[in-house]
């Protein structure tokens, strides 16, 4: 039997879990884990659980966006707008605006990276 | 007033910023060390695209080499200490490009375009962007090598000539010459006036920066600098910036290529350029190979000097000669990269540790050293005395081993070893002195035609020094004619040997 990559891993478990009841959940996990330990390849955990947060955002129709801003006043808007799984960061280096990060794309529209080009175009 | 007017330009000018929102493809940086970094996202990022590192002082350059399933492995361009895990890094959609334009002549800068002389920066406005990485030349617009690259070194221009926009590699030990070699090229440029004066592109790639500030200095003196660029990555900058400068130097020679100039670029050496792709290959985790280099260690520097071309007229009659350098260990030609770097040329001029110490410089080895196009582009008048050269020197060379045997010899092999051994003396030329095209035909017609025979080994040179003296006073047109027509026609081949037997006779009386 050949190697498995923590991809098909993490493939296998999100299929596993999103096909069985909430109640079951538990037994998979459980039997997930015995299986890494048969195969010798718990050392692979965190590559898998990598995998399977991004396999999971991708899938579920649920992505992780990642919200940087410089107070929480727009985070309460923001959840109602927007599907999805919010994480809010404070950052108060970004001056003002908001930088939105979905998967591997992101718009930035903070008032210092806008400043920021600002002074590009200006210095040519 | 003054300053109304400029708060208007300026609110102008601020109107007028377009300050579009845009997706960007980001990644974050997860492992970084020696100067390289491992970054996870970038989804949509091309292979060698231009990367933006966001640290905490400012943004800093990268280029991904290696796209795997769930990571990107990237160089760094600038000073990898201040990449941090966390990090945000953002595709550019672009390849590294560099400035390029006039203003670079005579200047010293890096691989990414900044000045290094210590003098006004370039001016990027002005200047093009030109990608790094391009393909070369396709066989349609090239034409084959015709036009003769000179580099007054008397040895190279008679038996190895080099043409405009051949590949010529230059191979030695270390300390032996083949930086001098060049800079002698560089420098007779100049001299050689019935050409155009090439742009001569200088990339030194992991050199002590001592050398290099000498070398700057040198073609200062020599006024060889105004039409030279040097590109250079010292030995304390990272490998990054020693793999891209080649890639650089030979963007900047097709630039000038491109406008139907000739160009010339001396890749100093290529040996440290494949030193430091093995080096970021085994930092990235590629497979090594034979002594450790990565497997398309032969496509690193068979895509460089493919880009060296002599264009045809429709595309603008430029070229682009290539002189990369290779350095040997212990003489030993038949390693890995000297042999990669053989096979990809137009030829090689080989330099010998053992010729070097019996104090014939330059330390050509004439057996070894060849050039497999440039004699087409020869000039008639140095094919004339250059095959007659090749002759004798080649018989000299099979009788030398009888020499030991001194008295028994007859009388013309003794006549061929004495011819030879003043040939060989003829060809030893002091560093700095590289001589116009039209004075290295004079003296080895002399010198073939058997006006040394009768002179001491020793006073060759000064026999040399005294005939292209007397030429230059009383004769000044028979060089002329050589020069203007590159071709030494039966006239004036008596015309010259009437001057030569003139000036021996007054030469050997005054002995």
């Amino acid at each position: 039997m050949g190697k498995y990559t923590p991809k098909q891993y993490a493939r296998a478990l999100y299929e596993l879990l999103s096909e069985g009841s909430s109640k079951n959940s538990h037994t998979v996990i459980r039997n997930f884990v015995g299986a890494l330990r048969k195969n010798n390849d718990l050392s692979k955990g965190g590559e898998i659980m990598r995998w399977f947060e991004k396999i999971y955002h991708e899938e579920s129709g649920k992505p992780l966006v990642e919200v940087s801003a410089v107070d929480e006043g727009a985070r309460e808007l923001l959840s109602r707008k927007i599907k999805g799984e919010i994480v809010f960061k404070k950052d108060p280096r970004i001056v003002g605006g908001v930088r939105i990060k979905i998967g591997d794309e992101m718009i930035d529209n903070t008032i210092k990276v806008r400043l920021e080009r600002l002074r590009e175009a200006l210095s040519k | 007033m003054e300053k109304d007017k400029i708060l208007q330009e300026l609110k102008k000018q601020i109107l007028e910023t377009k300050q579009e929102l845009r997706t960007e493809n980001v990644g974050e940086v997860f492992k970084t060390g020696d100067g390289v970094a491992e970054i996870r996202g970038l989804s949509g990022v091309m292979y060698s695209e231009m990367l933006e590192f966001e640290t905490a002082t400012g943004k800093i350059g990268g280029i991904a080499l290696n796209l795997l399933e769930d990571s990107v492995g990237a160089i760094i361009l600038g000073d990898g200490a201040l990449i941090k895990e966390g990090q945000t890094v953002k595709s550019t959609g672009k390849l590294l490009s560099v400035p390029v334009s006039d203003e670079l002549l005579g200047r010293v800068i890096s691989p990414l375009g900044e000045t290094l002389d210590g003098g006004p920066a370039i001016n990027m406005e002005k200047a093009k962007y030109y990608p790094i990485e391009k393909i070369a030349p396709g066989v349609i617009t090239r034409e084959s090598v015709n036009a003769p690259l000179h580099t007054g070194v008397k040895a190279i221009d008679a038996l190895i000539p080099i043409g405009r926009g051949q590949r010529e590699l230059i191979i030695g030990d270390r300390q032996i010459g083949k930086t001098a070699l060049v800079l002698d090229t560089i420098i007779s440029q100049k001299k050689d006036k019935s050409y155009k004066t090439p742009v001569c592109i200088y990339v030194a790639v992991g050199q002590k920066e001592s050398k290099v500030a000498r070398l700057v200095e040198d073609l200062k003196k020599a006024g060889a600098l105004e039409y030279t660029i040097i590109v250079l990555t010292g030995a304390s900058s990272g490998a990054a910036l020693q793999f891209l400068a080649p890639y650089v130097g030979c963007t900047i020679g097709e630039y000038f290529m491109e406008q139907g100039k000739d160009a010339v670029v001396i890749y100093d050496d290529l040996t440290r350029h494949a030193w430091a792709y093995r080096e970021i290959s085994l930092l990235l985790r590629r497979p090594p190979g034979r002594e450790a280099y990565p497997g398309d260690i032969f496509y690193l520097h068979s895509r460089l000097l493919e880009r060296a071309a002599k264009m045809n007229k429709e595309h603008g009659g430029g070229s682009l000669t290539a002189l990369p350098i290779i350095e040997t260990q212990l003489a030993d030609i038949s390693a890995y990269i000297p042999t990669n770097v053989i096979s990809i040329t137009d030829g090689q001029i080989y330099l010998e540790p053992e010729l070097f110490y019996q104090g014939i410089r330059p330390a050509l080895n004439i057996g070894l050293s060849v050039s497999r196009v440039g004699s087409a582009a020869q000039t008639k008048a140095m094919k004339k005395v250059a095959g007659r050269l090749k002759m004798d020197l080649a018989q000299y060379r099979e009788l030398a081993a009888f020499v030991q045997f001194g008295q028994d010899l007859d009388e013309a092999t003794k006549k061929q070893i004495e011819r030879g051994r003043r040939l060989t003396e003829l060809l030893k030329q002091p560093q700095y002195q590289p001589m116009p095209f039209e004075e290295e035909v004079v003296s080895l017609f002399a010198a073939v035609n058997g006006f040394l025979d009768g002179v001491e080994v020793a006073k060759v040179r000064d026999f040399e020094k005294g005939f292209l003296k007397f030429l230059h006073e009383r004769h000044e047109g028979i060089l002329e004619e050589i020069r203007k027509t590159g071709d030494l026609s039966d006239g004036l081949t008596d015309k010259l040997k009437a001057a030569a037997e003139d000036f021996g006779r007054n030469y050997f009386e005054k002995d």
